[in-house]
């Protein structure tokens, strides 16, 4: 993987000691080693967001006599047996985990995108160690932001992993990298993928997280990958997973798709 | 109902935020990290010495010397106070032929950069100021607002009565196509109406007022199309124009739904 090959700035080591914390400088005070510039350029999915998606995704999730929604909660037992201390708590009806309340929609919970989540998992990494170096470095490529490696949990033999084995790579990316992302998919990446219906509306994690997935092939179609061709004989998936502050998976797809993305199927709830 | 036309271009930017985005992005790019060479040029390759050839190596300092832009601080051929600058091709030479004409030579003969000229911001329909046309003011939302013939509420979004016991906004719907014609390609956001407006005697009521007439605004996003209307008075307008035309009351009521931008 690329690293940074020396310091980009000179280092005062009088500012690193922990000697004089009153030294210490903001993270946003340009005098900071780790500064980092944020207003670089115009946002124009940003500004789309706030001329037209913002007041339209507020009117298309109200509903009039609005009700804070219970979501189901795990059952205390009644305590009409001496059993029932100490006994664990009942799952919810229906359910093995909690769901979360539904609070009435106002112009202050409009739906956002938080963060977008990219998840690429090497199953050839098992026997080739080597390949997570290329998925990590490619993922570094097509996101622009610090890459971070992933590593299996457990012993599972039948698969043929060992616990601390590196098997992929994962970054986050906010604001304007997200943004950026977002229009590199949209206009330069999925309208090209052969085949693509969209993401179905099948996906989600009934919160407002919805996840679609990326061949290898059509990662080649980033224009990073795709303009140094020559480097990139292998690419692999990714996983890609837009979290948002929006309360349904309904909701959350109301808001993708006015940033730009197809859907395609029927909706599951 | 409030049809928009969303805009088509990017925002317009004040003057202080472009070079405040300027300055910030040429501290980021005084922060970045030096090009890694190694990794896009591999060592001894021709493309690599190619490479090599067209930088623009910073001055070591010396001893003795004195640097009047302060002491170059170099790392791996960069100086590390200053941007890095990568040429990767040839810089284009301006030459000046026999017949006067300026033509640059470019080592990379790539038509279509050549040809690549973005179009105007402004459109015919600015310099005319044309209130009827839909490409005026790219960057900007716009709304469709009517002339009442009646004349007592003056211009105001087009409203329509309600024909039969139908949704709102199907109501809406049919209302504007048969108002300004069947070419219009409208997308109608929800069927929750967005603003109550109240009026007795074609003003705007007040609270105790009898005989009130309600009106629900349902609001639409024109996708292709025109308003096409003989007989009616109309205009695409920005949130200040409406300011400008409507009555002050009625303004205050709708301003809010109404996008900066």
């Amino acid at each position: 993987m690329v690293q940074p090959i020396h310091h980009t700035v000179k280092i005062n080591k009088r500012l690193l000691s922990p000697n004089y914390p009153e030294l210490k400088l903001a993270k946003h005070d340009i005098r900071n080693t780790a500064f980092k510039p944020a207003h670089t350029s115009q946002d124009r999915l940003q500004d789309h967001y706030t001329a037209t998606l913002e007041s339209d995704l507020l009117l298309i999730n109200y509903t009039h006599n609005q009700q804070r929604q219970e979501g189901l909660k795990t059952r205390e037992w009644d305590g009409s047996s001496p059993y029932h201390i100490n006994r664990p708590v009942r799952p919810p009806r229906g359910r093995l985990v909690q769901t979360k309340d539904i609070k009435p929609r106002t112009w202050k919970n409009v739906p956002q995108l938080e963060l977008i989540a990219i998840n690429c998992f090497v199953k050839e990494a098992k026997a080739q160690s080597h390949l997570v170096i290329a998925a990590h470095l490619q993922l570094q490529q097509i996101t622009n932001s610090k890459v971070q490696r992933v590593f299996t949990k457990s012993n599972v033999p039948q698969w043929g992993i060992r616990k601390g084995m590196p098997i992929g790579a994962k970054a986050e990316i906010f604001g304007a990298d997200a943004h950026t992302f977002v229009t590199t998919l949209n206009e330069l990446v999925l309208p090209r993928i052969r085949n693509f219906q969209g993401i179905t509306n099948k996906s989600g994690d009934r919160s407002g997280n919805i996840t679609f997935g990326l061949t290898p092939e059509d990662v080649k179609l980033f224009p990073e990958l795709e303009n140094n061709a020559e480097q990139w004989a292998k690419t692999f998936g990714i996983h890609i997973t837009f979290r948002t502050t929006a309360q349904t998976d309904a909701e959350a797809r109301i808001l993708l798709s006015g940033l730009g993305f197809p859907f395609y199927g029927e909706e599951k709830n | 109902m409030i049809v928009s036309r969303t805009p088509i271009i990017t925002q317009e930017i004040p003057e202080f935020d472009q070079q405040y985005q300027t300055y910030q992005s040429e501290l980021e790019k005084r922060l970045m990290w030096t090009f890694p060479k190694f990794f896009y040029f591999k060592k001894g390759t021709l493309a690599e010495r190619a490479f090599r050839k067209l930088q623009r190596y910073p001055s070591a300092p010396q001893p003795g010397v004195y640097f009047p832009h302060g002491k170059p601080d170099i790392k791996f051929d960069r100086d590390r106070r200053l941007k890095q600058d990568i040429v990767l091709r040839v810089p284009d030479e301006v030459k000046v032929n026999e017949a006067g004409e300026t033509i640059t030579t470019s080592e990379v003969d790539d038509e279509t950069i050549a040809a690549f000229v973005p179009n105007s911001r402004t459109t015919e329909a600015d310099r005319t100021n044309d209130v009827l046309s839909l490409e005026r003011k790219l960057s900007r939302t716009l709304y469709l607002l009517v002339k009442d013939q009646s004349n007592t509420k003056g211009w105001a979004f087009p409203a329509f009565p309600l024909a039969s016991k139908q949704p709102l906004h199907i109501n809406a719907e049919v209302g504007i196509k048969t108002l300004g014609g069947p070419n219009m390609k409208l997308w109608t956001v929800s069927n929750t109406p967005c603003q109550l407006l109240k009026f007795s005697q074609g003003q705007l009521a007040v609270e105790s007022a009898e005989n009130v007439t309600r009106e629900f605004m349902i609001k639409a996003h024109i996708l292709a199309g025109d308003f096409e209307a003989p007989g009616v008075t109309h205009a695409w307008l920005t949130k200040e124009e409406i300011k400008e035309k409507c009555d002050g009351a009625y303004f205050e009521q709708v301003a809010h739904l109404l996008a900066e931008n």
